[in-house]
């Protein structure tokens, strides 16, 4: 009788832990134009948090092509860190459209000779279909009461965002917390505005939990309780504010100000003229910018290129003061440089 | 000895499947991976393993997989005599549940670990709310190039997950079986009498465990920790969910992929020196173990001759 209870036992943990490991699993599409009936495939890559807004967009967008021209179009897109993404498009993956975090990692593409070094001038807006922002997540009630910047560099507040070692969209959360101090300093007239930045990023990051990837920093936040703020893109953190499921559990903070989060996608010319899908790349790359493409992804919590739809979300999107990149860095080669690469900036911030 | 009394093939031909199959199964991806490290030049590679980034990693997975080696040598040698010597219900399914940590892939036990220990988990909310902590020791001797007065600062931790403790939990998790089944055997073997003589003689409990037993199961339990050392070592999956997110717990294979990560010309060769590293790090650990063992066993062939 014990013995049954126990193997029972036994056989419902080993279940348990088998279905954990399910999970684990990825339903990775094979990004191939194989022959299926007349319906031409388009492969997209794009960075960690879009599945939601592709899941939307990429339909409306098949819908919108038939109608157009008449013909079928399959859209399927694969999600990933932004730089590993680039790196294996550049190496080879056979994708049609790029949609990435960083546009240095759409040149990592160009570099490997795969579209032309001005891709950018191709598309309106620099090729920046929507920006976002860095905002903050903390539980609610606000235990640690943190209502800005300034807070984050406090010691007892554990901050948990993604690694900018590894992936693009921290780089921009990264950067914003240096320019922010750098901008600060520079208002209260100091002269060494850089000290200052460098050693308010340093408090944030000497011992930040950071995760490899975008979700799952947000993940750890919301599953494992883990860090008191989770600092990160705008739209992946109205996402989860507006999530019925954890909506009771957060509240988000907007702080003073933030950098402007600008993400580009191009078409990937040698792999779409190879697959025979160019006109259907560019007609989607294009559709980013039309106002039903604009509408959707305002309505996943993005900034959108366009004013007028920008106008209609204001409500979402609270105003906060933002600012470039190009008016506080100089160029992104130089900023991984300075900043990620093996013993820059960033390395020497984290404590050993 | 006829020819005939050989069950396989003579040794020309065993030696040479031998010597082929070590060649393009071990040798030769070895080989490819010092010949990409190679491009680098002698500054660099230096550069690189010495910096603290890749220092301060590989400190930590040295002394986290021995911490956890050492504490599985205790409990394994201690499980291993439970089940060699007594017989009590469910002795079997004990012993099976053992074997657990071999067969599971290693990304069920870091999520089974992750759920546990989190601050949501079942254990790790509520050893934070009884106010656990626990201090771990980190090296800080040659900081900044010179040599500090206390080389060993001591860290509070308030916490298992996202801290050493649940790195150290994770590889003696993957390592108990190592330990367990190499002693279990032994014990197995053991003949009493000898226990019992000794008890005759006038032999008090512990000294029978020392002199008697322990001689005995030197060898095995060696082994063992070598083999649950070198899975620590070389612990990737159950470990990433707990390491890697602080710097403070931040394992050698993990600096490997970020270096790779990090995309930018060069990096690539980096990863390769901190590979370098790690394999001659394993590869001397191992060699002194072994080097150790065949003395333990020669003082215990003396012993048992004389």
């Amino acid at each position: 009788m014990k013995t049954a209870l126990l193997r029972s036992a036994l056989a419902l943990g080993a279940l348990l832990l088998a279905v954990a490991g399910c999970e684990e699993k990825t339903t990775a599409a094979a990004p191939d134009a194989s022959a299926e009936g007349r319906v031409a495939k388009l492969s997209v890559a794009s960075y960690d948090p879009t599945r939601e807004l592709y899941q939307e967009l990429n339909p409306a967008f098949e819908r919108w092509y038939k109608q157009k021209t008449g013909r079928d179009v399959d859209v399927e897109t694969d999600h990933g860190p932004s730089g590993k993404q680039a790196r294996d498009i550049a190496a080879g993956k056979e994708t049609d459209v790029a949609a990435l975090s960083v546009d240095f990692d759409i040149d990592t593409i160009a570099k490997a000779g795969l579209l032309p070094a001005t891709w950018r001038e191709r598309l309106p807006n620099g090729s920046v279909p929507y920006t976002s922002a860095v905002i903050f997540l903390v539980r609610k009630g606000n235990p640690k009461q943190v209502k800005g910047w300034e807070d984050l560099a406090r010691p007892e507040v554990v901050a948990l965002c993604p690694d900018p070692k590894t992936g693009g969209g921290a780089r921009w959360i990264y950067l914003s917390t240096w320019a922010h101090a750098a901008r600060k300093a520079k208002a209260e007239g100091r002269t060494d505005a850089e000290a200052a930045a460098r050693e308010f990023t340093a408090k944030v990051y000497d011992d930040a939990i950071l995760d490899p990837a975008m979700r799952g920093s947000s993940t750890r936040f919301i599953v494992q309780h883990t860090g008191d703020v989770l600092f990160g893109w705008e739209n992946e953190i109205l996402q989860i504010a507006a999530d019925p499921a954890t909506a009771d559990q957060f509240e988000v903070v907007v702080p003073s100000d933030s950098i402007t989060i600008e993400v580009p996608l191009a078409v990937v010319d040698k792999v779409a003229e190879r697959h025979g899908v160019k006109d259907v790349a560019e007609a989607y790359v294009q559709f980013h910018f039309s106002d039903e493409g604009q509408e959707l992804i305002a309505k996943r919590y993005n900034r959108p290129y366009s004013e007028a739809i920008a106008k209609k979300h204001a409500e979402r999107l609270k105003p906060l003061s933002l600012f470039r990149f190009k008016d506080e860095f100089s160029d992104w080669p130089t900023v991984m440089n300075v900043h990620f690469s093996q013993g820059a900036e960033l390395d020497k911030m984290r404590k050993k | 000895m006829s020819r005939r009394a050989r069950v396989l093939p003579g040794l020309s031909l065993s030696l040479g499947v031998t010597v082929l199959y070590l060649s393009l199964v071990v040798l030769l991806p070895l080989s490819a991976l010092f010949l990409k490290t190679a491009e680098l030049g002698w500054e660099r590679f230096f550069g690189v393993i010495t910096s603290g980034w890749v220092t301060a990693a590989v400190r930590f997975t040295l002394g986290a997989s021995l911490v956890a080696a050492l504490l599985n040598v205790v409990v394994g040698l201690l499980i291993a005599w439970v089940l060699g010597r007594y017989t009590f219900p469910f002795a079997r399914v004990i012993d099976a549940v053992i074997d657990l940590p071999f067969a599971l892939p290693t990304a069920v036990a870091g999520i089974a670990l992750s759920t546990l220990y989190a601050e949501s988990g079942l254990l790790g909310g509520w050893l934070s709310g009884l106010g656990f902590r626990y201090p771990w020791p980190s090296w800080r001797g040659f900081a900044h190039g010179g040599w500090r007065e206390s080389p060993i600062e001591w860290t509070v931790y308030d916490r298992i997950s996202l801290a050493p403790l649940g790195v150290v939990i994770a590889m003696a998790f993957v390592g108990l079986p190592f330990v367990v089944r190499t002693v279990q055997p032994v014990i197995e073997d053991l003949s009493r009498d000898v226990e019992e003589a000794a008890a005759t003689l006038g032999a008090g409990r512990f000294q029978i465990f020392r002199a008697v037993v322990l001689p005995e199961l030197a060898p095995a339990l060696l082994t063992g920790f070598a083999l649950a050392l070198a899975r620590g070592l070389g612990e990737y999956g159950s470990v990433i969910f707990i390491s890697g997110n602080r710097p403070d717990t931040e394992i050698a294979s993990q600096v490997i992929i970020k270096m790779i990560e990090v995309n930018e010309t060069g990096t690539y060769a980096d990863a390769t020196a901190v590979a370098v590293l790690l394999l001659a790090a394993s590869f001397a650990l191992l060699l002194a173990i072994n080097l150790l063992q065949r003395a333990a066993a020669r003082v215990h062939a003396g012993r048992a001759a004389g």
